[in-house]
């Protein structure tokens, strides 16, 4: 209840910015749909792989005027740049280090894990395999991380 | 008196007025009365004179003196009176009459002056009254003396007398009758020596007691006393000097008590007292000396008088006294037993200033006078210095010293025994001895000490035990040591003294192996003739072994005969001067079989500590000695034929054995041509043999020994082996042919020969010279040499020179009797063929003992073949673990990869669901409805596939693990399907051990999840279970479900193998393939009993460790 409250003020204040680095379109479209689903109102951006989420946050190329996301889901196997750098890079540019970045990803091994906690990833999420385990997932990252979650204000990039 | 001259003197003093000179008439009147007036008064003078003169008190001399003096000059005035009136001249007469006015006037003043005297002059009356009082004082004293006098007579328990300056008894009272026995009369006047025995009068005792009373005053005194029948008693003396009123010494009170019976009670205690070996001081609760024995007079050098009754701080030195003090009132205060420990060194203080050490024990003494306190002091000076110059004996002695107590403690350590052992003193003091024993002679060496505890035994040093000792640093020397018990204040001691010898092992064993190798035999005896040390040679040449012959009699090695003659003949050779020696002397010697031999002997000796010893090296001249008839006897006794060619092949000699052999008789035999005994074919051979023998015997006989036929009289042949030897005779140089019929060898060898060609391995035999002396057919085929090649080739010829040496090192190893053992198995031994290819092998080796001595078999294994197999397998093992490996990777990856487009599937036909359910026809329902169970049971073998090959993929790391634990969590993992089917789970106790938790869970769970899975129509029970057998805990997991047809058994473990339908039971048939997969890995095994209906049990071992 109370946590529904504040989602209905944070609605009415201001959508908060998501962006989504995924270069498989199906789970694109899966993780809208889980987030439509799951009745959150949220601005999702999409970049299809690590280079382009670079660009995206540096303002490079055509994301001149990109606007500073609150959060970003990034799986790891992404082409051109590896997921893992992409972390790399975030946790490691004094701009960008306080976003919080949560791993959204298929794997599951313990390898990943570490090495991804080990580059200060905020959280680590394997995708589950069903729908029902999605939208499940989906909902914890926005009851915790766009709800509950005191994020860093703003900041430009 | 003087008072009855008073009145004389009155009238007398009555002035005379000069009267001037009447009438003449009156003038005879005047004469007469004149004359009458000087006569008074000269007879006044006269009396006064006498009465001075009989008086000795010296007042009122004065007085009296001027008195008569005027008398006299009064009585002469009178006279010139007369004079003057006949011749009126008075010039003379004024002159007297002024003198006689002088001396008037002088003895009035005289008197005046002597008033105050004359008053205090006692009346008559006093003077009466005074005599009265004194004569009634002189009554009482009387009666008084008289009183006393009867009282001291009447006295019966001392004897009180007095006696003279000289000693001589003046009076006697009832107690001195009583106590000596003597009746007044007889001892009046007798010298007190009496009373004394002669000894105690020769040594002036009496004149002594004398001499003291006189000196001090007082001479207080005990001793023996001897009574008049001459019987002793303990007397207590007391002589005082006795003086009279004026002071002067009149003789001596002596008062003597008889003590003889406190004495007896006393006596006891002062005789343990005196007879006490230590010094005994006894203490006052004020701390003062109440008595001290005879011990303590001679330790202290004090008198018995001059210490009882001071303090005892007297007898202990200044720094001391307040420990001592507060030491004495401690113990007075409270318990003397235990008597605490005085802190610090306890020292004495003698007479002379000198302080020294001393020990003591207290002990309390209650008497009637209170408590006392004895202390028995025992001089420590002796027993320090004997200390002393013992520490500094054994700190300066060459070797180690040891002492320990039975508990093995180490109470001292020498500085030898630091040096030697490493260890500073410090470290070892305390500390069990066994700390300087190599830890695997500690039990023995314990025991060994415990024996020497018990026994009390001294052991010299060097009586025959060698000892290990251990160094600090873990290095260990050879030592020999002395023990020797010591009894110490603290129980009894060992003293070990430890003499490294490591040194001395070294060069005995030098000289030893020296001895060994000598090539004559060597004995060393000592004077009396028993053997000290004997070499191998001396035991072969007598047939004793090494511990027969130590320490018997070298005599026993000479026949009976001789055995006087040789004793006297080691007596003489003892008494001669040192250089003479004994060099090669014949005599016989006696071996253990009870032969004789001619025993050369050359005898040294040296001086050992152990007395003078003897060496005799010696050697075997038996074949120097031959003498015809010993040799003849030696030719009859052996078992060989022999025979005895001259040049020309002539038989000159043959033995018994030699007739047996070719059936000849001994005189056809002599002068025969020898080259008859052999075939005809061989006779030429023969004779060039002969011929080549004498032209060079010595070459001839290490060539040519060897086998070869001979023919009997019967014509029929047989094999021989002859040896010839060259034997100087009287006739010049013969031949001494020795024939042995080996006909029997021969056939043994040919058999053993042919079991040699038949082996399977290279066999190569060789003798000690380590030339080959037998080859098999193997040994020829794998080497490629023919068998004669072989035969005398060294065996390294063998082997590739670069093992040349480690093959000498293993074979001189097996001479010396090690057991038969394979080399070169798993290591590269490598042979090499005559075309010089080399070839792996493995050599056993075994010792043969054969005719010539010890030979060495070799037995050669090529194992080029198996080195090969060997090799394929493990390249075999190689790509099987490659292709494995890959496998693995395939299905790892193909498992993760598959998961990708099954989870797109899966989630967009759920969301297909989800959104459209009911908003499409039944039909698509339907449809989707299979879709979304189809990728359940894709995500579930996904699941079990990566899973599978997980188990396989190096296992996680093991650890101390409580069965019970994985149980646990395996059930609460299966909580849900437990609470479902209502099982009921029993467990016996669980083991803790050795393995990988999580894999431990997995597979109790698997097991665990069948059993409930496969249940039948009850609610499973099943029960779980772990024994310990062996090395391996085998843990059960038992059930009553539908149970497995035996034929089933090995499908069950493989993977995706199911029995059931999909109807029947869900599952992909992966679980028991992962419990066969993570107990393969860990080396443990799974199998199981069941039958069909009645349930399952499942088994499977975990390594204890």
């Amino acid at each position: 209840m109370q946590l529904d409250e504040i989602k209905e003020r944070k609605s009415k204040e201001a959508a908060m910015v998501v962006l989504l680095v995924e270069d498989n379109p199906g789970d694109v479209r899966l993780t809208q749909e889980a987030f439509k689903d799951a009745k959150v109102f949220l601005e999702m951006l999409v970049v299809r792989d690590g280079a382009e989420a670079m660009d995206y946050l540096f303002q490079r190329g055509s994301f001149g005027e990109s606007v500073r996301p609150d959060l970003i889901l990034l799986d790891l196997n992404l082409p051109r740049k590896d997921g893992r750098e992409v972390l790399a890079e975030i946790k490691s540019d004094p701009g960008l280090k306080t976003i919080p970045v949560v791993i959204l990803t298929t794997s599951a091994s313990d390898v990943d894990i570490e090495s991804s906690y080990m580059l200060h990833a905020n959280c680590y999420i394997t995708k589950p395999v069903d729908m029902e385990g999605f939208l499940t997932v989906v909902r914890s990252i926005d009851d915790f991380w766009l709800t509950v979650v005191k994020l860093p204000s703003g900041g430009r990039l | 008196m003087l008072a009855n001259l008073y009145p004389i003197f009155v009238d007398a003093a009555v002035p005379q007025i000069f009267v001037p000179h009447r009438a003449s008439e009156s003038h005879w009147v005047e004469v007469t009365t004149n004359v009458g007036i000087a006569a008074a008064h000269l007879a006044i003078l006269v009396v006064l004179m006498t009465a001075l003169q009989g008086r000795k008190s010296r007042q009122f001399r004065v007085v009296l003196w001027f008195f008569a003096l005027f008398t006299g000059f009064r009585a002469l005035t009178q006279l010139l009176g007369i004079w003057t009136d006949l011749h009126p001249s008075f010039e003379l007469n004024w002159g007297f009459r002024l003198v006689t006015t002088l001396l008037a006037l002088a003895t009035a003043l005289a008197l005046a002056g002597s008033i105050p005297a004359f008053r205090r002059l006692p009346s008559v009356d006093d003077l009466n009254r005074e005599i009265a009082e004194r004569r009634r004082a002189e009554d009482e004293a009387r009666d008084k003396d008289e009183r006393f006098r009867t009282y001291v007579e009447g006295v019966q328990d001392y004897a009180i007398f007095m006696i003279d300056l000289e000693g001589r008894i003046q009076t006697w009272n009832r107690g001195a009758e009583r106590i000596k026995g003597y009746a007044a009369e007889e001892i009046i006047g007798q010298h007190l020596s009496v009373f004394y025995s002669p000894e105690q009068v020769r040594e002036g005792e009496p004149e002594r007691a004398m001499r003291v009373a006189i000196e001090t005053g007082q001479f207080d005194i005990e001793g023996w006393r001897v009574r008049k029948d001459g019987s002793q008693f303990w007397a207590r003396v007391m002589l005082r000097p006795s003086r009279d009123a004026s002071g002067n010494l009149r003789g001596f009170a002596k008062i003597t008590r008889d003590m003889t019976e406190q004495l007896a009670s006393e006596a006891r205690y002062q005789i343990l007292l005196e007879s006490m070996p230590d010094a005994i001081v006894i203490v006052t609760e004020d701390e003062r000396i109440d008595l001290i024995n005879a011990q303590a007079e001679q330790l202290f050098g004090y008198k018995r008088a001059e210490v009882v009754g001071k303090p005892v701080d007297m007898l202990v030195p200044g720094e001391n006294r307040e420990s001592q003090s507060n030491y004495v009132k401690v113990l007075f205060a409270g318990a003397v037993h235990p008597a605490p420990e005085l802190p610090g060194e306890v020292r004495g203080l003698c007479r002379d200033g000198r302080s020294f050490p001393l020990e003591f024990s207290v002990s309390p003494l209650e008497t009637a006078a209170g408590r006392l306190l004895l202390f028995a002091v025992r001089d420590l000076t002796e027993q320090r210095r004997t200390e002393e110059r013992f520490r500094a004996l054994m700190e300066a002695a060459p070797d180690a010293i040891v002492m320990y107590s039975n508990s093995g403690r180490i109470v001292y350590f020498n500085q030898r025994a630091e040096e030697m052992f490493g260890f500073p003193r410090s470290e070892v003091l305390g500390k069990s001895v066994e700390c300087i024993v190599p830890e695997r002679f500690r039990e023995e060496r314990r025991r060994l000490r415990e024996e020497l505890f018990r026994t009390a035994k001294l052991v010299g040093m060097g009586a025959g035990r060698e000892y290990l000792c251990l160094r600090k640093d873990g290095s260990e020397f050879f030592a020999e040591a002395s023990v020797s018990p010591v009894a110490s204040p603290d129980g009894p001691l060992l003293l070990t003294a430890i003499r490294d010898i490591t040194e001395r092992k070294e060069s005995e064993a030098r000289f030893d192996a020296l001895l060994e190798v000598a090539p004559d035999g060597i004995i060393i005896h000592d004077s009396q003739g028993v053997i000290q040390l004997s070499n191998k040679r001396m035991e072969t040449m007598f047939g004793y072994s090494r511990s027969e012959l130590l320490g018997s009699q070298v005599f026993a090695l000479l026949p009976e005969r001789n055995r006087m003659g040789q004793r006297e003949g080691l007596t003489h050779y003892l008494a001669a001067s040192e250089d003479f020696q004994i060099n090669s002397v014949e005599i016989e010697g006696l071996r253990k079989d009870g032969t004789e031999f001619p025993f050369e002997i050359s005898v040294s000796r040296f001086e050992t500590k152990n007395g003078t010893m003897v060496l005799t090296m010696g050697r075997d001249v038996s074949q120097r000695k031959t003498t015809e008839t010993q040799f003849r006897a030696l030719i009859e006794a052996v078992p060989d034929g022999i025979v005895i060619l001259d040049r020309t092949s002539r038989i000159l000699l043959v033995n018994q054995r030699m007739e047996d052999l070719f059936g000849y008789r001994r005189a056809e035999l002599i002068g025969m041509d020898s080259t008859m005994l052999v075939p005809e074919q061989l006779r030429a051979t023969q004779r060039s043999r002969h011929e080549q023998f004498f032209r060079d015997p010595e070459s001839f006989s290490l060539q040519h020994d060897g086998e070869a036929s001979g023919l009997r009289k019967d014509g029929s042949t047989f094999f021989v082996e002859a040896n010839f030897r060259p034997y100087p005779s009287s006739e010049g140089l013969v031949a001494l042919v020795s024939i042995r019929d080996v006909t029997d060898r021969r056939r043994v060898e040919a058999r053993f020969r042919a079991l040699l060609d038949s082996a399977p391995d290279a066999m190569v035999i060789s003798g000690v010279d380590g030339l080959i002396q037998l080859a098999n057919l193997e040994a020829e085929r794998v080497f490629g040499y023919s068998r004669e090649e072989l035969i005398g080739k060294p065996v390294e010829t063998l082997i590739m020179p670069d093992l040349h040496g480690s093959y000498q090192v293993d074979a001189e190893r097996f001479f010396r009797g090690a057991p038969p053992e394979t080399i070169g198995s798993g290591m590269e031994l490598r042979a090499r063929r005559k075309d010089g290819s080399e070839f792996p092998v493995e050599i056993r080796f075994s010792p043969l003992d054969g005719p010539q001595g010890t030979c060495l078999t070799a037995a050669i294994r090529d194992t080029t073949e198996r080195r090969r197999t060997v090799e394929q397998l493990a390249a075999k093992l190689a790509e099987l673990r490659h292709s494995n490996e890959a496998l693995e990777q395939f299905a790892h990856m193909a498992s993760h990869d598959l998961q990708e487009p099954l989870r797109m599937v899966a989630s967009y036909t759920q969301l297909l669901a989800k959104r459209y359910k009911g908003r499409l026809d039944a039909d698509a329902d339907d449809f989707i409805g299979f879709a979304i169970d189809g990728t359940r049971r894709m995500k579930q073998l996904i699941e079990d596939l990566l899973m599978y090959s997980r188990a396989g993929k190096g296992a996680p790391p093991k650890q101390l693990t409580r069965s019970g634990d994985a149980l646990n969590e395996a059930l609460s993992n299966l909580q849900a399907a437990l609470g479902e089917s209502r099982a009921e789970i029993t467990h016996g106790p669980m083991p803790t051990l050795v393995t990988a938790e999580s894999q431990l869970v997995q597979i109790f769970q698997n097991l665990i999840g069948n059993a409930i899975k496969y249940r039948g129509v009850e609610p499973p029970r099943i029960d779980i279970e772990a024994r310990l057998a062996e090395s391996e805990w085998i843990f059960s997991v038992r059930d009553n479900g539908i149970g497995i047809d035996p034929e089933s058994f090995d499908r069950i473990f493989v993977i995706f193998q199911r029995l059931h339908g999909r109807g029947e039971f869900e599952g992909t048939g992966v679980g028991l393939a992962i419990c066969k997969r993570i107990l393969q890995q860990q080396g443990g095994r799974i199998w199981l009993e069941s039958e069909p209906g009645k349930g399952s049990t499942f088994y499977f071992s975990q390594p204890v460790r």
